[in-house]
């Protein structure tokens, strides 16, 4: 194994850790909102879903810089 | 690890046929009959010669057996248009090369016999627009099928099959597109476009979760096509909403004018990273799901050949009941990311058309 | 694996045209006529639910106006009974003051013709217990008296006697 490699996993593994956090604080403040006001759920549920795909985008980013560190060697 | 050491040659070298045939031929493919032993393939070898079934691909095949080969249809600037039936009638007409490894499967890039460079344009029908069209054939039959329905008595309660579409349309139409749309004309022309988009992106994502099927949706070239659309979709209808004026102030981004030299640039990249996030988003969740899928399968493989029969057949029921939980997740993000990608296309066009509405709603 | 990362422009150029094909047969023949079924569908409900509404509106009217016609109908029977009864017994009324009268009348006539009857019989009675008187007290004395002392006498006795 070469450092390159792992790098990319290194990367992979660090990136993964902050969209978990994010999405995980995304989702615990949804589940907050929607206890306080269970009436707005439709609402909330379709922000909560596009704020986590933004947050994902941004992790899956990373996560494809990481596979082209290790194809495009 | 020997295994490793021929994966790495082959990705080096990659683009320079005739120089690594063997290291080519014994990395791709060569798990047909895993069976056959250690002289064969390298524990290391498994997990680039499963991978290597996800990219696009000269033949139709399902699981080892080919079943056809796809036409070939070439541009180049120096030889002209050419299309031939497969692949192998190319390479008998002498006209182009292409590299084909041991198990008689062609590889691109193709070349011209002349002076062995890539050609301009490779348009050949390829396994993933196959599986494009499988899925465009079905939505369309599906749709043509319920639409007749309709057409034959508009005003009858909808039966079977008709109610699981009549719902979807709708849900797609009161949750997806006319709230997050804003304008009512727009989202009434687009809505057919976000039927189709779904459809289709949903279609595809499924078509890659049966067995011996491929995943369309988990190649760049095809998400960015879709969000190349999507880009279309977004500033035309922005253009045909605001007008081409308020478009082009609406890239300053509301800042004051003095602002332009870095309020220009930031709206002029984010007008094209929301499609390029598009593009990354579909193709990674696909594409990592299958990546899990099949490296959880071949770590069985993995053990059978570097730790024995036993280990192999040991690692089994631990393996695969995982791969059974990935599965149902890639279901889920089947769904999840057609949805996803419908919903925020719906969004970026009523962000490019919402500040038109914001505008007007001042100076009434 | 390398393969993935690929951008195949052939495959993108494919895409974009199947995918527009695809648009243009969906909307033909599916999403168009979808949709329109569901206007027309919706329209349907809509108008049906508007019918419905104003039927019942209707409805509702035509039952106050019966209510309203039924209750009046219901005081007006109340009316004519009660003066139907009071009618009644007035009549009742009147016929027994009329029983009375004739009864009170019958009764006074009678009790005045035994009045009389009895004045007569009294009357009768004092004569002929005078002339009797006479003669007794004749014979008993056997003197003859001034007969008109002697009736004068005899009236005076008779006058202290109780009336019956």
């Amino acid at each position: 194994m070469d450092l390159g490699t792992l790098g990319a996993g290194l990367g992979a593994g660090i990136t993964v850790l902050g969209a978990g956090l994010g999405i995980g604080r995304l989702a615990a403040a949804a589940l907050e909102a929607l206890a306080r006001q269970p009436e707005i759920a439709g609402d909330a549920r379709t922000t909560m879903i596009i704020a986590a795909a933004l947050i994902e985008g941004v992790a899956l980013f990373s996560c494809v810089i990481c596979m082209l560190l290790v194809v495009m060697k | 690890m020997a295994g490793n050491n021929i994966y790495l040659n082959q990705s080096t070298e990659h683009g320079n046929y005739p120089s690594h045939t063997t290291n080519e031929a014994q990395a791709n493919h060569p798990v047909e009959n895993p069976a056959q032993g250690h002289g064969q393939l390298a524990p290391g070898d498994v997990f680039p010669t499963l991978l290597s079934n996800l990219g696009n691909h000269r033949q139709i095949s399902f699981f080892n057996a080919d079943i056809s080969e796809l036409p070939v249809i070439i541009y180049d600037s120096k030889v002209g248009f050419h299309a031939y039936s497969s692949s192998s009638s190319m390479v008998n007409q002498k006209l182009f090369t292409m590299h084909q490894d041991a198990h008689g499967h062609f590889h691109p890039p193709i070349r011209r016999a002349v002076d062995n460079q890539p050609v301009s344009l490779d348009l050949s029908v390829t396994s993933l627009i196959v599986f494009e069209w499988i899925a465009i054939i079905v939505v369309v039959f599906l749709f043509g099928w319920v639409g007749r329905k309709y057409k034959k008595n508009p005003t009858k309660a909808p039966s079977g099959f008709q109610n699981a579409l009549e719902s979807l349309v709708v849900y797609l139409r009161d949750e997806v597109v006319y709230p997050n749309v804003g304008s009512v004309k727009s989202a009434k022309t687009l809505l057919p476009y976000f039927i189709g988009l779904f459809c289709f992106i949903l279609l595809c994502n499924i078509f890659g979760l049966i067995p011996g099927g491929h995943t369309a949706t988990g190649a760049i070239a095809v998400t960015g096509a879709l969000a190349i659309t999507a880009y279309f979709v977004i500033n035309i209808t922005a253009i045909k909403e605001a007008g081409i004026g308020h478009w082009l102030k609406h890239l300053l981004g509301g800042a004051p004018i003095w602002l332009c030299w870095i309020m220009i640039p930031i709206e002029i990249i984010s007008m094209f990273v929301k499609p390029f996030a598009l593009t990354i988003r579909l193709f990674a969740n696909m594409t990592a799901g299958h990546v899990v899928l099949l490296s959880l399968i071949g770590l069985i493989f993995f053990f059978r050949l570097s730790n024995g029969l036993g280990v192999g057949l040991a690692i089994t029921p631990i393996s695969v009941g995982f791969s059974i939980f990935m599965y149902i997740l890639e279901l889920l993000v089947a769904f999840l990311q057609a949805y996803i990608f419908t919903i925020l296309t719906a969004v970026f066009v009523g962000l490019a058309i919402g500040e038109h509405a914001h505008e007007e709603e001042h100076a009434h | 694996m390398d393969k993935i990362m690929d951008i195949e422009p052939g495959l993108m150029i494919w895409t974009i045209f199947s995918f527009l094909i695809f648009l243009a047969i969906l909307i033909k023949f599916g999403t168009k006529p979808l949709l329109n079924g569901l206007t027309a569908r919706e329209n349907r409900i809509k108008e049906a639910i508007e019918n419905a509404d104003k039927a019942n509106e209707k409805a509702q009217k035509i039952l106050k106006e019966t209510d309203d016609k039924l209750s009046t109908a219901q005081i007006e029977m109340a009316e004519i009974v009660r003066k139907g009864k009071v009618q009644a017994e007035e009549l009742i009324k009147k016929a027994g003051d009329e029983a009375d009268k004739v009864k009170k009348q019958k009764v006074e006539e009678a009790i005045r013709e035994i009045e009389r009857n009895k004045e007569i019989a009294i009357k009768q009675l004092r004569t002929e217990v005078a002339s009797l008187v006479v003669a007794a007290t004749e014979k008993i004395l056997d003197e003859t008296l001034d007969k008109e002392k002697h009736y004068k006498m005899v009236e005076s006795y008779i006058e202290k006697l109780p009336s019956n």
